[in-house]
């Protein structure tokens, strides 16, 4: 598939990705430096990286299969499927984390509840990082050994040896800045496959009469919005409320790897600014790669496994030097999703865990060490736990699961905490663990509760729910926080002094 | 009930209806945010640093896109 001009262009695409990583190695003397990159981004890197973080190489393959079988109804996922979860985000959440000072989200939980709440988010999270890492690599992996034939081993440690020397020298920035050309080199391939296949199949309208006309089945391929009666997984009311009412407000709320750029923002502005920017980019993300779905389709129909339509289609339309292109696209799929996860699991480690619990008295450098030392034994870990996904059919289904039974809760009680001041430290506690408790029965019983098959959307909303619920009954049964403990993490009680939040965060710290 | 059966006799209309308020609270919740609060941080007020506008542009074209599709 790959001739001698598309294997330069992946290359020097390498290169120059290795390049920037050891530049931004110069950058990095403290552990604020490393883990959130002096906080000094600028909104638009930041918006960038929020975007391409989002994006994995599996994504290239999965959402243009899934348009291809559904249509253009997967581009819920990206428009009212993150779209008003990123401006609440930006608007609200972001500007309190920044204020408040901290790396973490469990950090966050820890300051407004306490510390059983942020080692239990802690821990969650750094379980699902790190068994996500090896999935990732291994899916890539899989995925290039069928397209292209090569040894799957030899793609994940190609891969894992650049993320991990531009990730362990650079930190955040480098992660950050990578992002940056990774989603520019994203877009380019994704633009070039998606002009030339409008331009093949004779226009937009030429396309939307040539599938409607492939049968009834294909009828709503250009309708986001479909009915619970039809036998789709995406009906407007999973959409609705298990997608734009929980798991997108969880997802860019209460994500370690997206909010942690934020954090890295320069100022307040900025890291509003970034948010926002990153929901304008990430509207170009159905068009760039739900619509080469729905070309697939128009091209080349009747493909059975639609998970082989992007490669057909790379193969059908593309010259030699741009399939390079769109295959270096792909690595910076992989790559950005892979350094996203790297450094935010080490900065959960070391900030939640490590110096929480290990060793709290240690210098900046020793922090900084650390942070370093886990982001290349997590490296090691997923390079050899990525061929133990592929002994266990359901991992991937497992940690999927994991997420959406902690993602309801975990909304409830960041939005409850952020915006009602009532909410005590035993109610937060209380929702988190029966948000979870909710969503793993519902789990269990899935196949005697719910009539589709996969109900993660469904599941999201009750145990979101039922998290809201106790925690509010919680809280009112308990003694409320004191006004000093909540000033700065609430909203509407600012706390622009920064001088005086430093050392009300000293204070609270030592107690 | 779990499975949102009771909503499955409203037309698609109104899942069309549902999601553009979703797109449209955001917007209203911006449009009530002091204006010290959304310049807080930015290196002066020249009109495009207005986060408002930015959410403005943000909800219209996501409008739009739901009314096409």
């Amino acid at each position: 598939m790959l001739n001698g001009i598309d294997y330069l262009i992946v290359l020097l695409y390498f290169a120059g990705i290795l390049w920037m990583g050891y530049y931004f190695k110069n950058f990095v003397h403290t552990s604020t430096d490393y883990f959130l990159a002096g906080k000094m981004l600028p909104f638009w890197a930041i918006g960038m990286s929020i975007v391409v973080t989002d994006i994995g190489a599996v994504d290239f393959i999965g959402l243009t299969g899934q348009a291809y079988r559904y249509g253009i109804v997967v581009g819920n996922f990206d428009w009212i499927g993150s779209v008003p979860a990123m401006i609440l985000a930006a608007l609200v959440f972001v500007p309190y984390y920044w204020r408040a000072g901290v790396f973490t989200i469990p950090e966050y939980l820890g300051r407004r509840y306490n510390i059983y709440v942020r080692t239990i988010h802690a821990c969650v999270w750094l379980l699902i990082l790190t068994l996500n890492l090896g999935i990732i690599l291994w899916a890539t992996g899989v995925m290039l050994s069928e397209l292209m034939g090569w040894p799957i081993m030899s793609s994940i440690l190609v891969t894992a040896f650049v993320v991990g020397l531009y990730t362990i020298l650079g930190g955040l920035s480098a992660v950050v800045m990578t992002d940056v050309v990774q989603l520019v080199v994203m877009f380019i391939g994704a633009i070039a496959v998606l002009i030339l296949g409008i331009w093949q199949l004779g226009g937009w309208s030429a396309m939307v009469q040539k599938i409607t006309s492939l049968g009834p089945e294909y009828a709503d391929h250009f309708s986001l919005i479909l009915s619970p009666n039809k036998n789709t997984p995406y009906p407007w009311t999973g959409i609705f409320f298990g997608l734009a009412i929980v798991l997108a407000p969880a997802y860019f709320i209460a994500n370690q790897t997206i909010v942690q750029r934020s954090l890295g923002a320069r100022n307040e502005w900025h890291a509003k600014a970034s948010v926002l920017w990153g929901a304008f980019l990430k509207m170009f993300i159905p068009v760039l790669f739900v619509f080469p779905g729905l070309i697939a389709l128009g091209l080349i129909p009747g493909i059975e496994d639609g998970d082989r339509a992007f490669p057909s289609l790379i193969k059908h339309l593309l010259p030699p030097g741009m399939t390079g292109l769109v295959f270096a696209a792909f690595f910076a799929g992989l790559m950005s999703s892979v350094d996203s996860a790297l450094n935010s699991a080490a900065t959960i480690w070391t900030k939640d865990i490590y110096e929480r619990f290990i060793k709290p008295e240690a210098n900046d450098l020793h922090y900084l060490r650390v942070g370093r030392i886990f982001t290349g034994v997590l490296l090691v870990f997923a390079v050899l736990s990525a061929p133990i996904s592929d002994l266990f059919e359901g991992i991937y289904l497992y940690i999927q699961t994991i997420f959406s039974i902690f993602q309801g809760p975990t909304l409830a009680i960041l939005l409850l905490g952020m915006f009602w001041r009532r909410t005590s430290q035993w109610g937060g506690l209380a929702g988190l663990v029966g948000g979870i408790c909710v969503a793993t029965i519902l789990y269990m019983f899935k196949e005697s509760l719910f009539t589709i098959d996969d109900p993660f959307l469904y599941i999201a909303f009750w145990s979101f729910l039922s998290g809201l619920v106790i925690a509010t009954i919680v809280s009112l049964l308990t003694r409320p926080e004191p006004l000093e403990k909540i000033r700065g993490l609430v909203y509407g009680l600012v706390l622009q002094d920064n001088e005086l939040q430093t050392k009300l965060r000293k204070q609270l710290d030592e107690e | 009930m779990f499975n949102f059966n009771w909503l499955s006799d409203l037309s698609n209309s109104w899942g069309r209806f549902f999601i553009i308020l979703a797109f449209i609270a955001p917007l209203v919740f911006a449009f009530t945010m002091k204006k010290s609060y959304i310049y807080e941080g930015a290196e002066d007020n020249t009109w495009w640093r207005n986060l408002k506008l930015w959410v403005l542009l943000i909800v219209a074209v996501q409008i739009a896109i739901y009314l096409y599709f």
